[in-house]
């Protein structure tokens, strides 16, 4: 099977070219940061290229230019999503007959059916379970050492809420209200889905006349899903922060960030580290990672909470959706409802070492029988029908 | 004969009295509704019956002025509470061992749990199915009645339920903190986002609007209070939209005595007497609309009993009591929301047989587990445990 993947900025794209290749396919990589605009040449080069007797293109997430190259070339593409939202899914190229979409977020999937695309399918991410098993065996004093800790967070604190905050200082008084009732909300009531929340006319008019927004450019999104996105944004900010006030008061707390901290946090921050070679140790050696989804991603299981139990740690995770799709509340996955629980949940299970270990024990083993990226690729080799 | 006398304050028909009578119990009837009397009135009203021996009072909700009366005179104040959330209940009163607290709705009844009361039980409403199926038996149908979509309800547009609207004056950032509660509350059931109102805007709303409450209220007595006010404000623009709607596209009968000139084209037949017309109606109307109030988190509305035990099909919003107790599309029917009502109405209008066997299913589990004697039999259960 001769595959060409397209790799632009995505986690474990490494693991999915392994593992392409490991299943038989004779895979070449393209980078060419052109296909993101993309420029009428990047697209001819890329045609250019497909014209080797290429069976599928791969790539995580989804790109127009690589969209019309595969059309025009009668090659499948197959885009798998590892974000959301995605915005190059609002373009028009989706309708193109040669794309396979494999959505690793629910709702996302539904969206796409909604607009009747051909073929849609819902797939979660995969995890190099095999190599990651590799890496946390012959862990060396020093790297334990320097990695152990009771609580461990990896990932970015969101500070940058500029864009709310901004917006929110041109608004009225009532409008201000209105956001900070709609941000409170989806604080503590996590189960209310975005479209769930009314923004009301008046509020609506009032963003339309004195906001400017951004999207990306050449793509029309509806205000209303990019302001959810704004507000998505913002929560998440919150709530990392808050969650970073709870976990303090923990003797061993690590958090590996580029964010910036408070002065007084900033002892607790191991600044980041490298997401092949490190941070499969750092969950390894953590008793409990702490994995809040980020806001934007309504139903969909991150990649994070993947990699943490193919580490073999143990994660103490928000209660996203699609999780109890495959995973046991309290038997293979430990989840809270939101922020206000976290502290009871973190005393519990550092507490109950022997259930922890029973949870992420058997959380691994069905990570490695469902999301193993083999499996995840032979299910897009099925699906394309090659 | 048990030894045992109650007296009853007014309920909606006798199937309360008749029930305890079946019992064994001596049943003495107040002809007013306990929880409409005032303070002196009550203690008079005990103390007469404390005189001739009765043992236990009985009201629907919870007057707390009963509560002291039965509490100093040493009688047991049996309350079934078929309002969520109930204000009273946040009064020092209910928290007498003398009384027995039967809420309906599950999520109130661990609410109250919670704030330490010993004495409060869970137990869904019943209605008085013996009534319903002697009135239908003997009249199967009255022409007047029969509709192909009915709606018995109150708007709360009247002067008692829309108090939100005669706030005159909230600074415009609470104005706007609310109403985004209130526009969100409305596609939201199960959560009750009143709880998400923060410390500083509680403080913020105590201060610009006043709620009277008297003496003896404890802590959460306010914040029970505004949720039922804002629920009350939902339910009026849900219902005002529903009306509005259904009126348009169907021949939608209205049983209310609220005003309906917000839209000039709905005529509503006025209001509903529970026992003389209400079977007849749910019996002869092909669909019946419930639409629960926001403050019900997961109790079964009474509305919804009455529907199913007079043979009414039955159209409701989504409770998760009514899903544990009743099986959807084969008792009753589910709508998710305005579009999808429609669509069920639309359904469920062009298939006659499929409708009866649902309205027909709903009616026997009503009949067999919602029933008021079965549930009397139940508290009696727990009073003499």
């Amino acid at each position: 099977m001769h595959i060409l993947m397209y790799n632009w900025r995505a986690f474990s794209n490494d693991y999915l070219l392994n593992n392409l290749r490991e299943l038989g396919g004779n895979v070449d990589v393209w980078s060419d940061p052109d296909i993101l605009e993309p420029t009428e040449r990047a697209i001819e080069k890329l045609k250019t290229k497909l014209k080797n007797n290429y069976d599928l293109v791969v790539s995580f997430n989804y790109f127009r230019g690589v969209a019309t190259a595969c059309e025009q070339t009668n090659i499948p593409y197959a885009a798998w999503t590892q974000d959301a939202p995605l915005w190059s899914l609002y373009d028009d190229t989706i309708r193109s007959k040669n794309n396979y979409f494999f959505c690793f977020d629910s709702e996302q999937y539904k969206h796409l059916k909604e607009k009747n695309i051909k073929n849609v399918f819902y797939l979660p991410l995969g995890v190099d379970v095999e190599r990651l098993e590799k890496k946390t065996v012959n862990i060396t004093a020093d790297k334990r050492s320097k990695y152990v800790a009771d609580i461990s967070f990896v990932g970015s604190l969101y500070k940058d809420t500029a864009m709310f905050d901004d917006i929110v200082a041109k608004l009225s008084e009532y409008s201000k209200g209105y956001l900070y009732a709609i941000c409170n909300m989806q604080l503590k009531v996590p189960e209310i889905r975005f479209s769930e929340i009314e923004i009301s006319k008046e509020v609506m008019r009032e963003l339309q006349r004195k906001v400017s927004f951004e999207g990306e450019g050449y793509i029309e999104v509806k205000l209303k899903k990019l302001f959810e996105n704004i507000v998505d944004r913002k929560v998440t900010a919150i709530e990392r922060n808050m969650m970073v006030e709870i976990c303090r008061k923990y003797q061993n707390f690590k958090i590996y960030t580029n964010s910036s901290l408070d002065e007084a946090l900033n002892k607790y921050n191991q600044g980041i580290v490298d997401y092949y070679t490190d941070m499969p140790l750092v969950f390894n050696q953590s008793k409990i990672n702490i994995n809040l989804s980020a806001r934007p991603i309504h139903y969909g299981i991150p990649l994070r909470v993947l990699d943490i139990i193919a580490s073999n740690g143990f994660v103490l995770t928000n209660a996203q959706p699609d999780l109890f799709l495959y995973f046991e509340e309290g038997k293979s996955i430990a989840t809270f409802q939101c922020i206000e629980e976290l502290e009871d949940k973190i005393d519990y299970y550092m507490d109950h070492e022997t259930e922890r270990i029973n949870i992420r024990n058997e959380g691994k083993a069905i990570v490695k029988s469902i999301f193993d990226y083999k499996t995840q690729i032979k299910t897009i080799f099925e699906c394309v029908g090659i | 004969m048990n030894n045992k006398k109650i007296l009853l304050g007014k309920c909606y028909t006798d199937g309360i009295s008749n029930a305890f009578k079946e019992l064994g119990y001596t049943v003495n009837n107040a002809d007013k509704e306990i929880t409409r009397i005032n303070d002196e009135e009550t203690w008079k009203l005990v103390e007469k019956y404390k005189i001739e021996g009765v043992d236990y009072v009985f009201s629907l909700n919870f007057s707390k002025d009963m509560a002291k009366a039965c509490n100093a005179n040493k009688i047991i104040y049996i309350s079934w509470v078929w309002d969520s959330p109930h204000v009273n209940l946040w009064s020092e009163a209910a928290r007498y061992e003398t009384n027995f607290i039967f809420l309906f709705d599950y999520a109130q009844y661990q609410i109250h749990k919670n704030r330490g009361l010993n004495n409060v039980y869970y137990l869904p409403i019943g209605v008085d199915c013996g009534l319903f199926k002697q009135m239908i038996a003997d009249k199967p149908s009255v022409k007047r009645y029969e509709a192909d979509i009915s709606f018995v309800g109150n708007l709360y547009n009247d002067d008692e339920h829309s108090l939100w609207d005669k706030v005159n004056y909230l600074p415009q950032y609470l104005k706007g903190y609310i109403d985004a509660i209130i526009y969100t509350q409305k596609n939201v059931w199960g959560s009750n986002l009143i709880s998400t109102i923060g410390y500083g805007e509680w403080q913020l709303l105590k201060k610009y609007v006043n709620l009277e409450f008297g003496d003896g209220y404890e802590d959460g007595a306010y914040e029970a209070a505004m949720s039922n006010i804002i629920s009350q404000k939902i339910a009026q623009l849900e219902r005002m939209d529903l009306c509005s709607i259904l009126n348009n596209k169907y021949d939608f009968s209205l049983y209310t005595d609220c005003d309906t000139s917000f839209d000039e084209r709905i005529k509503t037949r006025g209001h509903a007497d529970y026992v003389k017309e209400m079977p007849y109606i749910f019996n002869g109307s092909k669909i019946n609309i419930n639409i629960t109030l926001k403050s019900i988190l997961t109790g079964i509305p009474l509305r919804a009993l009455d529907i199913m035990s007079c043979g009414g099909f039955l159209l409701t919003n989504y409770q998760i009591e009514i899903a544990e107790y009743f099986e959807n599309e084969k008792d009753m029917v589910f709508y998710e929301d305005m579009g999808d009502m429609c669509e069920k109405i639309d359904y469920y209008l062009e298939h006659d047989e499929e409708r009866k066997r649902i309205a027909f299913a709903g009616c026997e589990k009503t009949r067999k587990f919602f029933s008021i004697s079965r549930q009397i039999s139940l508290i009696n259960d727990i009073i003499n445990t």
